[in-house]
């Protein structure tokens, strides 16, 4: 474990303890949560006017049943679908900040990042607290609701939906112990041919959901990568998500895409890429839903 | 250098292109696999589909998008006496990234492989109509105005394809912003076919206009004065390094420095007649395109380079070199 990841889990740590002894006591206890680029916020009352600009922490938020503290959403918002109330204050990545004060928020919560380390500072100037996250892989998932559930003083409640996101997960992986693991490429974009590696959490998610992805020696969250390589990998499956992430052509249809095996032999499956494309409380049945295409014989 | 020497060491750099382009890719296949691929019905089914359904029209496409970008930049270069001319800066790359982009915004991609490039087109073949439209007035084509027309079309249609971008789904971004990137990945035979139909005749063409584009050279009144039909070449030229421009967009995206540095290296090597001109850099930026390829192909292993990046990291050291050997006389 490396320094920095050991600071944040004893900062999560250090926020729960504190959390829980408010629940303890029924005392009002002031709420120290830190983010992911080490700035903290604290409230003796769980702040009330939230601004999400994460569609994940929104969810979250949702699962919790604390909905009606959302004072602001992004564009990219659409689910559960209650959230269309909460007024949109724009793009999630540089956030206009105009739009996003007039809805005079007590809380911002944004990711972490270069496109938006710009708008932390704004928002600081302005007074506005903030929290910036990284949601990138599942370990990210379970603090973050970790963090929001001691933020909205919803602690068991925020245990309970790890417990069953990680028990769904586990789950999937049961159905299809010891069965052969098709190779998959999954399709991000064409043109030109954008895949996932292992740094995406799509790559887990395949793996869980009884798959292999053949870009997994790739570091990098979505490389580009050639098509002749796909072709020499010659995967099994060839996954497209449907919804605007979707591809611009059907495989079989682009030029050059006979040459892969699987194209050829129409081994092409559409996956849900609204539901697969956010990490956030669905994920559980978004692996559910990649097994009944990966693992076909073994959905329950 | 003879010119039969010429041609033969700038066919023997094509020859080179070719058997690279066959034998080197992130597939990581063995000589002696290709070589079994390229018997008929020989090697297996993965390595025969990738040499020869990705290996081999993909470096027939390099050889002619080099050729006709050279070809068209050495046009461009007599034509607007400019020797900042290069194929795109008239407007053509713009009109088709705009075409492109809009069809991507649209969802109009989701139709099948060929409606990009064809919108492409369109959009290319748009941008030209529109640019001499402007630049020809009462019969004569000002080619002053030709350049700043181009330049403004191109600011333009550059800031719409901002706004679309600007408007639409993030995830469609990626896509459309990739396709004007330029890449030859994913070439079919029949884009091929469509670029070689279009570049050899227009290529003979622009050889049949070097005497008048030598004449071109030297000043409008001097051409005239030695009995060259001023407007009618100028509009010739224009059409046929327009067009080959737009064919090579829409089949490969935007590809830079082969249309500006080519022409101006094979000027630089042999001299400015346009006879041997127009054929040499013909030659010359087929087999760069082809070999700079390779490289994008196999420099990054699974991952693919932009070929753009791949033009600018060979061609502009080379050209620095090149202008720095023969100094002012260059232009």
């Amino acid at each position: 474990m490396s320094i920095r990841r050991h600071l944040r889990a004893t900062a999560a740590f250090a926020a729960v303890c504190c959390a829980s002894l408010g629940e303890a006591s029924g005392a009002v206890a002031q709420v120290t949560v830190t983010d992911d680029i080490g700035r903290s916020v604290s409230y003796a009352e769980a702040p009330a006017r939230i601004v999400s600009l994460v569609p994940a922490v929104t969810e979250i938020v949702y699962s919790l049943e604390e909905g009606s503290r959302l004072a602001g959403r992004s564009v990219w918002d659409d689910y559960p679908p209650e959230v269309s109330s909460v007024p949109s204050v724009g793009d999630a990545l540089r956030a206009d900040a105009e739009r996003v004060l007039a809805v005079n928020p007590d809380l911002v919560i944004l990711y972490a990042g270069a496109d938006n380390s710009r708008s932390v500072q704004q928002f600081h100037r302005l007074g506005v607290p903030t929290l910036a996250i990284r949601i990138d892989d599942l370990d990210d998932l379970r603090r973050n609701i970790t963090r929001l559930g001691a933020l909205l003083g919803r602690d068991s409640a925020a245990a309970a939906l790890w417990a069953s996101i990680d028990g769904e997960l586990t789950e999937v992986r049961r159905l299809h112990e010891g069965r052969l693991r098709p190779r998959v490429y999954y399709d991000v974009a064409w043109p030109p041919a954008i895949t996932v590696g292992r740094g995406s959490y799509l790559d887990t998610l395949i793996s869980i959901a009884g798959g292999e992805n053949i870009f997994h020696d790739l570091a990098a969250p979505s490389p580009q990568v050639a098509l002749e390589s796909i072709a020499a990998r010659s995967p099994d499956l060839v996954l497209v998500p449907s919804g605007p992430g979707g591809s611009a052509a059907e495989p079989g249809q682009r030029p050059g895409w006979q040459a892969v095996g699987a194209v050829r032999d129409g081994a092409v499956r559409e996956v849900d890429g609204a539901l697969l494309h956010r990490l956030g409380p669905r994920i559980g049945r978004a692996a559910r839903a990649l097994a009944a295409v990966l693992q076909p014989r073994s959905a329950p | 250098m003879k010119p039969g020497s010429r041609y033969a060491s700038l066919i023997l750099l094509i020859l080179l292109g070719l058997v690279l382009g066959l034998f080197i890719g992130p597939a990581g296949l063995s000589p002696d696999e290709v070589l079994r691929a390229l018997r008929p019905e020989g090697g297996n089914e993965v390595a025969r589909r990738i040499v020869l359904e990705l290996r081999l029209p993909r470096a027939v496409a390099a050889l002619f998008v080099g050729a006709s970008l050279a070809v068209s930049g050495a046009v461009f270069q007599a034509l607007l006496r400019n020797p900042l001319a290069e194929p795109y800066l008239l407007g053509v790359s713009s009109g088709a990234a705009l075409a492109a982009v809009g069809a991507i915004a649209l969802g109009l991609s989701r139709f099948g492989g060929l409606l990009l490039p064809v919108a492409a087109l369109a959009g290319a073949v748009s941008a030209i109509t529109i640019v001499f439209a402007v630049a020809r007035v009462s019969d004569q084509l000002d080619t002053r105005v030709l350049i700043l027309a181009g330049v403004v079309v191109s600011a333009f249609f550059g800031a719409c394809i901002t706004l679309i971008l600007t408007l639409s789904p993030a995830e469609t971004l990626r896509s459309a912003f990739f396709w004007t990137l330029g890449s030859l990945s994913g070439i079919s035979w029949r884009m091929n076919a469509v670029l070689v139909a279009w570049s050899i005749p227009a290529t003979v063409a622009a050889w049949g206009l070097g005497r008048h584009l030598d004449a071109l050279a030297l000043g409008e009144e001097t051409a005239a004065g030695i009995g060259t039909d001023v407007e009618r070449i100028k509009r010739m030229a224009f059409l046929l390094a327009s067009l080959l421009a737009a064919v090579t967009v829409s089949v490969a995206g935007v590809i830079g420095f082969v249309g500006l540095v080519v022409p101006h290296a094979v000027r630089m090597l042999w001299g400015s007649a346009h006879r041997q001109l127009i054929p040499t850099s013909f030659l010359a930026g087929g087999g760069a395109l082809m070999l700079m390829d390779v490289a994008a192909r196999s420099a990054g292993g699974p991952v693919e380079i932009p070929i753009g990046v791949v033009t600018a990291f060979f061609g502009v050291p080379f050209f620095l070199v090149l202008l720095r050997r023969r100094g002012g006389d260059a232009a």
